[in-house]
């Protein structure tokens, strides 16, 4: 009954596809309450009073609470994992303590009947503000005239390094040497479902209970322990229906800690249901770098080091201290041989919100800045761009490749299988090149490598429990955001325990019901689930085969487990599948479970290719993709339909980065496009249909061969698409080094130029 | 606060209503049809459309007593788990969603666009569908999706794999 490599369809999909979902917004419980935020509108200010009064006598309000009455509970949220470096993180308290550091921080929370009233009367709230100098800039940040922490004396909040061979030292033995600034903007990860909690209290047992629309039920189950001073155990986290992540809803958030605490002083359900505006001005954000790199090369092409020191804005607060900047030092080499490498980068604080995780998490803005200098250097030695890189990849037979720097899971980086020239190939020959309409339009290509950092995160825990009636239950610490967990994780169980998929149910991120999970980030949970499943089986069936034996009055040696059905050694017509040993197990005897710990101690590394065409109009600069191929390496697929899934929407993000998005701010902090008519995405019109080429590489980093896959599309595409529209521009002499690449950014560029 | 009454999903309803009270919310918090999502509160995104007398409309952008003797359908009228329409089937066999928030919209605004468009073109999906943003899917396997429901399940939609 093989079930992994089967593109079953998901069966929440019944649902959602009716409206029968239950995300945290829809959620309704008998006398609750809704909340809205009273947010700051200065980036930098003193709080210097806040008078509730008016706002306080609205029909339907139920109270108003700012940080004095939070009292012991106003302490900075909880952050991790712990910095690699000499840092000391700062995080934001659930409601401001004295100061506010970015646009939108929360001030004071008003609790009414509806959410209509709840905003009225958050409107009617007056604070008042003593404002401070502000600086968005990262540049300006560093320049440390206006301090976000003045007691630090600076706005570097930490410098990562990496370094092998002779490092920047080495530039000087190249016969050729490009340097470039490039600025990778500001972004928003923008779930469709804005961030949402709804939290009550039992007077009865003590107990919180908290849906979430999170990524990692138990990080905000510890993270509310902390900020609330609770055991852990008073605790429950559970998250229903989430719609979509993307690392955003990765960590536990001021709105979270002001929630559970409300509840538990009201003794009423309390919902917040954030919005799009909540989205842009305090939900964790990404990217925002920039970059002066150099790649040497000698004569024929190959490179001989590179160089970078970039600068991180991180905003004002430090939810996951280094994870981004520590992660695009890492990646900077690629799938690339090189010999010396070094790149400095200084963390540096802004007025901004927080900096932190968003789909590709540091990888897409390595591969824009080395795919962006690979292309430089091409131009530069006069050979091919895809020559280049022929030239300096990794190749099957230099694996195992250790390219010197330590990854995330504190390991050399180590390629250990795949083949990236092959894969090259397979995408420049699969890339429809051929001739173009005489439309005047100018068209150009763009074809670049990258690797998917996958898992090295931890562990994840399986427990599985055979219930009454057979069906075995498969309770696991990941979390689904759209990414049909449900479905690949009954997959594999239904593979390994030899049972119809119906005859598994899943239960992810309830916090009752396994001990410790981290969640679902870091491209880890089909990796570290997977396994952990897998890992589960076996102690599950010796319990089983334990009770069998209990039943037949034999030795649990002598009951073999074959094609689903227990069976008794030498005596032919014995047999027993789960459903039956199930329902033969008296009422009073104790469950039959078992777990298995996964710690996934080394990355997973996929190899991948992106080639796309496009067509510019030399007129307007409007841009067209007129073919896109991807090839992404994805190990074992456990359901192909949901990994190209992944494949696609992660493209279409990295897209999103480099043809249309950036959140804007100004000298004051002051953000300026926070609305979808201002910051654009991408649509369904513009994005074009991509064609997949497969090579797929089983992972040797863990038993199953398992990879991720959700981050790499969007790692590829924004060096792909800038490749593409630099080589269309060619004869403009149009240089890409910034994202996103617009009609207006070009022409700004043209403006003066040379026309054809 | 103003009683209005509406035709919902075939349902004849009677609620009364503030009259800044937006469809959207009527429809989620006083009638519990919580399918239809809002995702911008702003008339972008798509996530919260419906029909009203039969067109297509952004249920944040309409006060709901201005649909006070409509009828209207909402995602939840089109389709069951067990009874689910063609256009829901294609959603789920061509895995047009993955968090499923902004599907409710877009199975709207498609069901509406196959009964004026019953024999589209990929790209006549794809403008149709350019009003309703979704994050997750890239919107390729949706417009697989649509094109599917479109030759009623009975062949495959043809893909450009």
């Amino acid at each position: 009954m093989d079930q992994i490599g089967r593109s079953v369809r998901r069966e929440e999909d019944r649902r959602l596809t009716t409206g029968r979902g239950r995300y945290v917004s829809d959620i309704v419980e008998g006398n609750m309450v809704q909340l809205a935020f009273v947010r700051s509108s200065r980036a930098h200010a003193r709080i210097t009073g806040l008078d509730f009064t008016k706002a306080q006598s609205m029909p339907g309000v139920v109270g108003i609470f700012g940080p004095k009455d939070m009292g012991e509970a106003i302490k900075p949220l909880s952050f991790g994992p712990p910095p690699e470096s000499a840092m000391e993180p700062t995080m934001p308290c659930p409601l401001a303590d004295g100061v506010v550091r970015h646009v939108g921080e929360p001030v004071a929370v008003v609790v009414a009947d509806n959410r209509y009233i709840a905003e009225a009367a958050a409107d009617a709230c007056e604070v008042e503000y003593e404002t401070l100098p502000a600086v968005a800039d990262v540049q300006e940040a560093r320049k440390n005239q206006v301090l976000v922490y003045p007691e630090r004396g600076t706005n570097v909040a930490a410098v990562v390094t990496r370094k092998t061979g002779d490092g920047e030292a080495a530039l000087k033995r190249a016969a050729h040497i490009v340097q470039e600034t490039f600025t990778i903007p500001r972004v928003v990860g923008h779930p469709m479902e804005p961030r949402a909690v709804v939290a009550s209290f039992d007077p009865v047992t003590g107990r919180l209970t908290v849906e979430a629309a999170t990524q990692g039920a138990h990080t905000v189950k510890m993270g509310l322990a902390a900020v609330l001073d609770l055991a852990p155990e008073k605790i429950r986290v559970v998250v229903p229906d989430v719609g979509g992540g993307f690392g955003v809803k990765n960590r536990i958030y001021s709105e979270d800690a002001v929630a559970a605490w409300l509840a538990i002083r009201l003794g009423r359900p309390v919902k917040w249901a954030g919005d799009r505006l909540e989205e842009f001005l305090a939900t964790n954000q990404g990217r925002d770098q920039v970059h002066t790199a150099s790649l040497g090369v000698d004569e024929e092409g190959r490179i001989v080091a590179l160089a970078d020191h970039f600068l991180q804005n991180v905003g004002a607060y430090t939810p996951e201290p280094l994870i981004v900047p520590a992660q695009t030092a890492t990646c900077l080499p690629g799938p690339y041989r090189l010999p010396n490498f070094e790149a400095t980068v200084e963390v540096v604080f802004t007025h901004t919100p927080a900096c932190a995780p968003y789909r590709g998490a540091g990888q897409p803005e390595a591969t824009f800045v080395m795919e962006r200098l690979l292309d430089r250097a091409a131009d530069a030695v006069g050979i091919g761009r895809d020559e280049i890189r022929r030239r300096n990849l990794v190749r099957p037979e230099d694996m195992p490749y250790e390219n010197g720097i330590i990854g995330r899971d504190r390991q050399p980086v180590t390629f250990r299988e795949g083949d990236f020239p092959g894969t090259l190939e397979t995408v420049v020959e699969a890339l429809r090149v051929g001739t173009s309409p005489d439309d005047g339009k100018l068209r150009g290509t763009g074809i670049i490598d990258f690797m998917e950092v996958s898992g090295g995160v931890l562990f994840e825990i399986c427990r599985l429990e055979l219930g009454r009636d057979g069906v075995v239950s498969l309770f696991t610490g990941t979390s689904s955001q759209g990414q049909g967990h449900r479905t690949s994780w009954a997959q594999i169980a239904a593979d390994r325990l030899q049972v119809p998929m119906d005859q598994v149910r899943v239960v992810e991120a309830d916090t009752d019901t396994v001990p410790m999970g981290l969640g679902t980030f870091a491209s880890r949970s089909t990796i570290t689930a997977g396994n952990a499943i897998v890992q589960a089986v076996a102690p599950f069936l010796d319990k089983c085969r334990e009770e069998v034996a209990a039943l037949w009055e034999a030795s649990p040696e002598d009951v073999l487990w074959e094609d689903g059905f227990f069976r008794l050694a030498g005596v032919a017509d014995r047999a027993m599948d789960l459903r039956t040993l199930a329902v033969s197990r008296p009422l009073d005897a104790p469950l039959v479970e078992a777990s298995a710990q996964f710690m996934d101690a080394n990355t997973s590394f996929g190899m991948g290719c992106h080639g796309v065409r496009v067509a510019v109009d030399p007129e307007t600069f409007q841009i067209s993709i007129e073919d896109y191929v991807i090839c992404h390496d994805a190990g074992v697929r456990v359901n192909p339909l949901l990994a190209e899934g992944q494949v696609f929407g992660g493209t279409v993000q990295g897209l999103g980065t480099a043809w249309y998005e950036a959140l804007r701010f100004d000298a004051q902090g002051q953000p300026l496009n926070t609305s979808f008519m201002d910051y654009l995405v991408p649509g369904s019109a513009e994005m074009p249909d991509f064609r997949l080429v497969k090579r797929d590489f089983p992972s040797s980093s863990n038993p199953e061969g398992l990879k991720g896959l959700g981050e790499g599309g969007t790692t590829a595409a924004g060096a792909a698409f800038a490749s593409a529209v630099e080589d269309a521009l060619r004869p403009f002499g149009v240089k890409i080094t910034s994202l996103p690449v617009t009609p207006a950014s070009i022409f700004a560029q043209v403006k003066g130029g040379v026309r054809p | 606060m103003t009683e209005i009454s509406m035709r919902v999903n075939g349902e004849n309803r009677t609620v009364n209503v503030e009259d800044y009270w937006l469809l959207a919310d009527v429809l989620r918090e006083k009638l519990g049809l919580t399918g239809t999502h809002l995702g911008c509160e702003h008339g972008v995104c798509g996530a919260c459309s419906v029909m009203v007398d039969g067109e297509v409309v952004r249920s944040c952008l309409m006060l709901a007593v201005q649909a006070d003797g409509t009828e209207v359908t909402t995602v939840e009228g089109l389709g069951d788990p067990d009874h689910m329409s063609p256009v829901q089937e294609g959603f789920m066999q061509e895995h047009g969603l993955q968090c499923g928030f902004c599907t409710p919209g877009l199975i709207v605004t498609a069901t509406h666009f196959l009964k004026e468009n019953p024999h589209p073109t990929r790209q006549e999906v794809r403008e149709a569908l350019s009003g309703n943003i979704c994050r997750c899917t890239g919107y390729q396997h949706i417009v697989n999706a649509v094109l599917r429901a479109a030759d009623e399940g009975e062949k495959k939609a043809p893909s450009p794999r």
